[in-house]
């Protein structure tokens, strides 16, 4: 039977992962036996007496080595999805989670660990609202990942939190950081003195990671659920979530991140922030940061800015509602033809498309997008561009019957190619988010599909302008710098942050001298 | 930024009083940190027992290393400060303890009647506590239905640890080196079986050479031998494995060894189970290789009884 290996360089798993990553290859179809083992000589020989090829020249003690013997058809897939496996996996030992006696209810979880506190539901919507109930009666906090929980519904169960002390953070609550522990999609940032609060899963992403590249952390972050500022649900969540940071002796300076909250909603949730006791950083996308700042809060424009202001505040240093004008390294603009005018965006983060649609009608006519600040910039038909147009893919239109696009990224390759066909197009952005939940190699994805639309353009004579940003921290399981460099070589020019890919996206269209992306 | 201060509670006695470095690995409650010299010190959560190259600090039971620190993250250390840059993370090591291997010097008296009853306590908890994976399940049991690198690695076995023991028992430094070199960098793990089994085997040799003097210039004669082979190991087994040339072993293997010095059959089965739980073979590879030096007939104690379940 015929075996394929794969030298993994310098990856120091412990021995639990390793024996993991082994049994499940192993129980893949078509694989007859699969090893991971460290390249030593010995091993090597050892392979090779029990009959599996590996010429694995120039490997070292130091190098992982994963072989597999099964059927032709299934060798390259096996060591996909090990490599896979190995970017998901925690490097951490974690065999106590392959028991077989694994809790069937919250409840047998928590006879299992009595001194947890809070539970994660992901289960599908219908069931989800009864087992947060559930576990709210058990004492439990709840992080409420499942979506198509109704308003009603997360009304009922933010009420009965807040009656018992306790938070709901969803539902569709896709990120948090609690006591340092990445929850569903987030990433792996320092801890440190900076709480953030979010109803928007992206927006704590952006801020956390941003918090961590300038030098701070992050003590805690909790979602809140997208609708928690709306004036049906009241901002339960959110006031909880304030409360617990200003009560907690490890965070320093709060962030709070949203898209426009209902009016009456903000006023009590800013009043609240202004008695906190501590200082508040407080996004509202699309909200005049002057107009909200005073007695304790302090308001700014992006997520980029949330980030900053909260991190000079903790350093002892004054705060500024923007930070746009951050000097950093000029890019060469491209070389455009006269029909190439619009940018199009095709975002897998949901407030990464609001926040690029903000900051681009600021500054050009005609922005579309599929989550538009205003009604008229509304697109028809989400599937085709006209002019600027900017692309939540993870929308519930494109994302129905398929994973979202931070897993699967079929949907926009095809768009970047649609995108590519069209001459007026001049330049793409696009968004490329890291950590736990996220695609395991996003780069890998979206480089064959950058090349593809390159060589789409170069045929009609054209050069399209790929920018966009990197949201993930270097201890993210895909590897920070591989990613980058990945996507630096196939020509996308990378900045530090959302507003800043727009912002350049922005003067390359309008022929202005580039504004600057950060160097890593 | 200030960094935070996490108290160290002890410090290893192989690890300097001024280093730099970078972080190599790390896992939920340990770190690895290699060294300029290319030397390894591992920083480990409370729970964790000492090491020679260790330094274990008050990190909360709930927090793990990957928050704080990551591959290639410079660190520096003087007496009182470990820190890495960039990033918050710092331990105060001034209240630290030093902690020494108390196996320097320990004369274990291997002919005494009651060795072997203690020893057979060792020797339930490997067959009853082994998880799977490693040595101990091809040297325990029967691999003819296992894969066939488990087939492979047992015939590995059969040959290397009967030459191992022919030449230990015949004090024969060059015959030993060989088959330790067939051993070495074998099988799973991180740390391959073969070199947790190696770092176990020298444990017992320094427990009996203090007693047995012969066994001290075979000891010695080995100690070239496996430092080439530590050097052709991944870091982390070549610390190890460094280590037990100078006769310095972490804290759980030191503790069956002080155990079955004393025959205290009881504290022999504990600190067994507690060495067992050591990674995922890892433990029981080292007391695999421990018990198979502990039983060796060499030549000044011709009543031993020879623990080699593999068949020959």
């Amino acid at each position: 039977m015929p075996t394929a290996f794969k030298v993994v360089p310098r990856e120091y798993r412990d021995s639990v992962s390793l024996m993991q990553l082994s049994a499940l290859v192993s129980k893949l179809p078509g694989v007859e036996e699969a090893s991971a083992v460290m390249a030593t000589p010995n091993n090597l020989a050892l392979l090779s007496e029990a009959g599996f090829d590996v010429s694995a020249a120039g490997a070292t003690a130091a190098d992982l080595l994963i072989v597999v013997r099964g059927t032709q058809s299934a060798l390259a897939g096996a060591i996909e999805e090990a490599l896979k496996n190995l970017a998901r996996q925690a490097p951490s030992a974690q065999a106590a989670e392959s028991s077989d006696d694994k809790p069937r209810s919250v409840q047998m979880a928590l006879a299992d660990a009595g001194t947890a506190n809070m539970v994660l539901i992901s289960t599908p919507g219908e069931y989800a609202a009864a087992e947060a109930l559930k576990a709210l009666r058990l004492g439990l906090n709840v992080m409420l990942f499942s979506d198509n929980v109704s308003e009603e519904q997360e009304l009922r169960l933010k009420r009965v939190a807040s009656q018992r002390d306790l938070i709901v953070m969803g539902p569709d609550c896709g990120t948090a950081i609690i006591n340092g522990v990445p929850l569903a999609f987030a990433n792996v940032v320092k801890r440190g003195p900076i709480g953030v609060v979010g109803a928007s899963g992206t927006g704590l992403q952006e801020v956390t990671v941003l918090v961590d590249w300038l030098g701070s952390g992050v003590s805690q972050a909790i979602g809140t659920g997208g609708r928690d500022l709306q004036a049906m649900i009241g901002g339960i969540s959110t006031s909880q979530a304030l409360r617990h940071l200003a009560a907690d002796t490890r965070t320093g300076v709060i962030v709070l991140v949203s898209k426009p909250p209902a009016a009456e909603v903000a006023e009590r949730i800013l009043n609240q922030a202004r008695q906190a006791g501590k200082p508040v950083v407080v996004n509202f996308l699309g909200t005049d940061p002057e107009k909200i700042s005073g007695g304790g809060v302090h308001g700014v424009r992006t997520l980029e800015d949330a980030a900053r202001a909260a991190v000079d505040i903790a350093a002892g240093e004054l705060p500024r509602h923007s930070y746009s004008d951050v000097p950093v390294q000029t890019v060469r603009l491209p070389k455009l033809r006269s029909g190439q005018r619009y940018i199009r965006g095709t975002y897998s983060g949901g407030t990464f498309c609001y926040e690029a649609v903000l900051l681009l009608d600021e500054q050009l006519d005609n922005v579309y997008s599929n989550t538009p600040v205003r009604m008229q910039g509304r697109l028809e038909d989400p599937r085709r561009s006209h002019h600027h147009t900017l692309i939540d893919l993870g929308d519930g239109a494109f994302t129905r019957g398929r994973p979202h696009p931070m897993i699967d990224f079929r949907l926009r390759n095809e768009r970047i190619i649609r995108e590519a066909q069209d001459p007026e197009t001049a330049v793409i952005l696009l968004d490329v988010v890291l950590g736990y939940g996220a695609n395991a190699d996003p780069a890998a994805e979206l480089v064959p599909t950058v090349r593809r639309a390159r060589e789409i353009a170069a045929h009609g004579k054209r050069n399209i302008a790929f920018v966009g940003h990197v949201c993930g921290t270097p201890g993210d399981p895909q590897g920070l710098d591989l990613q980058t460099d990945a996507l630096v070589q196939a020509g996308v020019v990378l900045t530090q942050s959302n507003a800043q890919a727009v912002r350049l996206a922005a003067s390359m269209v309008l022929g202005r001298a580039s504004l600057p992306p950060s160097p890593r | 930024m200030r960094p935070q201060l996490i108290a160290a509670l002890s410090v290893g006695s192989r690890v300097p009083s001024h280093f730099s470095g970078r972080v190599h690995s790390v896992y939920r409650r340990a770190c690895n940190i290699e060294l300029d010299d290319g030397t390894l010190i591992t920083v480990l959560g409370c729970e964790q027992t000492n090491l020679p190259h260790g330094i274990r600090c008050e990190l909360p039971e709930r927090e793990v290393f990957q928050v704080w620190m990551r591959p290639g993250q410079a660190v520096a250390a003087d007496a009182s400060l470990f820190r890495a840059f960039p990033g918050e993370f710092a331990l105060d090591l001034r209240g630290a303890a030093l902690w020494r291997c108390r196996l320097r010097g320990f004369a274990m008296d291997s002919q005494a009647k009651a060795s072997p009853r203690a020893l057979s306590a060792a020797q339930r908890v490997l067959r009853q506590c082994t998880t799977g994976g490693g040595f101990v399940p091809l040297l325990l049991g029967d691999a003819a239905r296992g894969s066939t690198l488990e087939r492979a690695m047992q015939r590995r076995l059969r040959e290397a640890l009967p030459a191992l023991s022919r030449a230990s028992c015949a004090l024969d430094c060059t015959a030993a080196a060989r088959a330790l070199e067939q051993l070495a960098g074998l099988g799973p793990g991180l740390t391959p079986s073969g070199d947790d089994f190696i770092v176990g085997y020298l444990a017992a040799l320094h427990a009996r050479s203090s007693r047995e003097t012969l066994l001290r210039s075979f000891l010695a004669g080995l100690a070239g031998a496996v430092t080439r082979l530590a050097a052709a190991a991944n870091l982390i087994s070549r610390q190890f494995m460094l280590n037990a040339v100078e006769g310095e072993f972490s804290e759980a293997l030191a503790q069956v060894v002080l155990a079955a010095g004393a025959f205290d059959e009881r504290r022999l089965g504990d600190s067994a189970v507690r060495l067992v739980r050591v990674g995922h073979s890892s433990g029981a590879d080292s007391l695999a290789g421990l018990l198979f030096g502990l039983c060796l007939p060499v030549a000044s104690t011709p009543h031993h009884r020879v623990w080699m379940p593999v068949a020959t």
